[in-house]
């Protein structure tokens, strides 16, 4: 039931709002910035942060000591079957 | 002997029908070729992200909090706008003074600190990009949806309102419009997610995570950016930390130019500028202040404006009330009063109507000076709205139209 009425309610908010901007914003422009900013974040900022994050990997070596990594070894069987693939 | 077949004849032999079929077939086959290629070429990014952060818990904790910030921002938007723009139903109290400088404050701070949570979430839920089939069914499409208008929304009112803090729009939209519209967007998105992420947050509960350094430390790294970007602009609304708010709207410049191209220079600078007083009790016009001459010489008029006016003469600071310096109580009340800024044609903002709260409080003021000096130009010399618990937009500037209804 609160499920329904999230979604409900999260239904009629992006309804209004996308009714205001028809009504009230220059379209074509808010959704080129509304678009852009996500393909800019989806693919130019994120893909370097992880190539930075690859460049440093590498050039450390790895992230976690050996030690840490055998001593938190459960912590990373556990959390391996809820990993985000 | 051997003869080549012509390609034509061959052609016409072959029926319509078994062309087109041939035809989908090979439009099948180069399909299912694209499509093997593009799932080889996803499953190998995704083979990229091999760091345990990329987790469901980490991703729950973050939304969590996103969720806390999103709905503050949200909140705290809405009362921006009805204060600017109130429905017929509602008038917005003059106490407590601070109550908007509070409200704001909290708007902009959630707003800054939200920039690192919503980065380190999306690093977080980046391999969910990459994942195949890209669309498993209508329902996984408009959750997909949900979740574009998600992303897009948050990163545009981020990117519009640090360029808004910055007071630079290179936008083709007005920004407060767009922002406000698109919260509701925003905020939609925000609900259906939270209703779809639901169990996992409350699987938090549950099953506290087996934190392992890193993890914790992912978390803490996160939370330590989300304060320092908050203790660096909460000095704009808390006095004592004033000094430590880098971040701050507008800062370091601690006075803004409002409207360059519409400040009436010339004309306000006339020494035969007047303030018009229409409506009740209000049937005159009154000169303000004179360039070298002491505003409190102006001739004086038994009107609104003038007791507005000569009371901040008198006082010579803003903020200090005394009893000549308010409209008398009781026989205004439920009257609404407009200041009008003549000079300032076509802007948004050259008009603001006083309701009966503000209008009844003593700390509501048309100043002419402040300090004891007269008003800078920048600051809405001669004359301009000083009143508690309002946004700046609506402390009208050059005030030269006072109408009474």
């Amino acid at each position: 039931m609160v499920r329904r009425t999230l979604y409900a309610a999260g239904a009629v908010l992006i309804g209004v709002g996308l009714a205001g901007i028809g009504r009230h914003v220059e379209v074509v422009g808010w959704a080129v910035w509304f678009a852009g900013v996500a393909v800019a974040h989806d693919a130019v900022f994120a893909p370097l942060v992880l190539g930075a994050a690859y460049v440093t990997r590498r050039a450390c070596g790895g992230v976690a000591p050996r030690g840490r990594r055998r001593r938190y070894g459960h912590a990373r069987r556990a959390a391996r079957g809820a990993r985000i693939r | 002997m051997l003869r080549r077949a012509d390609p034509r004849r061959l052609m016409r032999r072959v029926a319509p029908a078994r062309l087109t079929r041939m035809a989908a077939a090979d439009s099948r086959r180069l399909a299912r070729r694209i499509d093997t290629d593009a799932e080889r070429l996803t499953r190998r990014i995704g083979t990229v992200f091999t760091s345990r952060l990329h987790d469901e818990r980490v991703a729950a904790w973050l939304g969590l909090c996103l969720g806390v910030s999103f709905t503050v921002a949200f909140v705290t938007g809405l009362v921006s706008h009805f204060m600017q723009h109130p429905p017929s139903w509602m008038v917005w109290p003059s106490r407590p003074v601070g109550l908007y400088r509070f409200t704001q404050g909290a708007h902009v701070i959630c707003g800054l600190a939200t920039v690192p949570l919503l980065l380190a979430k999306l690093w977080t839920v980046y391999p969910k990009l990459w994942q195949w089939p890209p669309i498993r069914s209508v329902a996984h499409a408009a959750r997909r949806g949900v979740v574009f208008l998600l992303v897009g929304g948050s990163l545009f009112q981020l990117v519009t309102g640090l360029f808004n803090v910055d007071y630079w729009y290179p936008f083709p939209f007005f920004f407060t419009v767009a922002h406000y519209w698109t919260a509701y967007v925003v905020f939609g998105a925000v609900l259906i997610h939270a209703a779809d992420e639901w169990a996992k947050v409350k699987g938090l509960r549950r099953h506290p995570p087996p934190y392992g350094p890193s993890r914790r430390g992912f978390l803490a790294t996160v939370a330590g950016a989300c304060g320092l970007v908050a203790v660096t602009t909460v000095g704009e609304t808390f006095t004592p930390l004033g000094d430590l708010a880098v971040l701050a709207p507008g800062a370091p410049a601690p006075v803004r130019s409002a409207c360059p191209s519409t400040r009436p220079r010339s004309r306000r600078r006339h020494p035969e500028h007047r303030l018009a007083a229409r409506g009740h009790r209000c049937r005159t016009a009154g000169a303000l202040a004179r360039p070298g001459r002491p505003a409190r010489d102006a001739p004086a008029r038994r009107t609104t404006a003038d007791r507005l006016c000569r009371g901040v003469e008198r006082r010579g600071h803003l903020g200090r009330s005394t009893a000549e310096g308010r409209p008398a109580r009781g026989r205004r009340r439920g009257r609404r009063a407009c200041t009008r800024r003549v000079a300032a044609e076509g802007g948004l903002y050259r008009a603001s109507q006083v309701d009966p709260p503000h209008w009844h409080d003593p700390l509501t003021l048309l100043a002419l000076e402040v300090n004891g000096e007269p008003l800078s130009l920048d600051h809405g010399y001669p004359c301009r709205l000083i009143a508690p618990d309002r946004p700046g937009v609506m402390q009208t500037k050059w005030v030269a139209k006072l109408e009474v209804s």
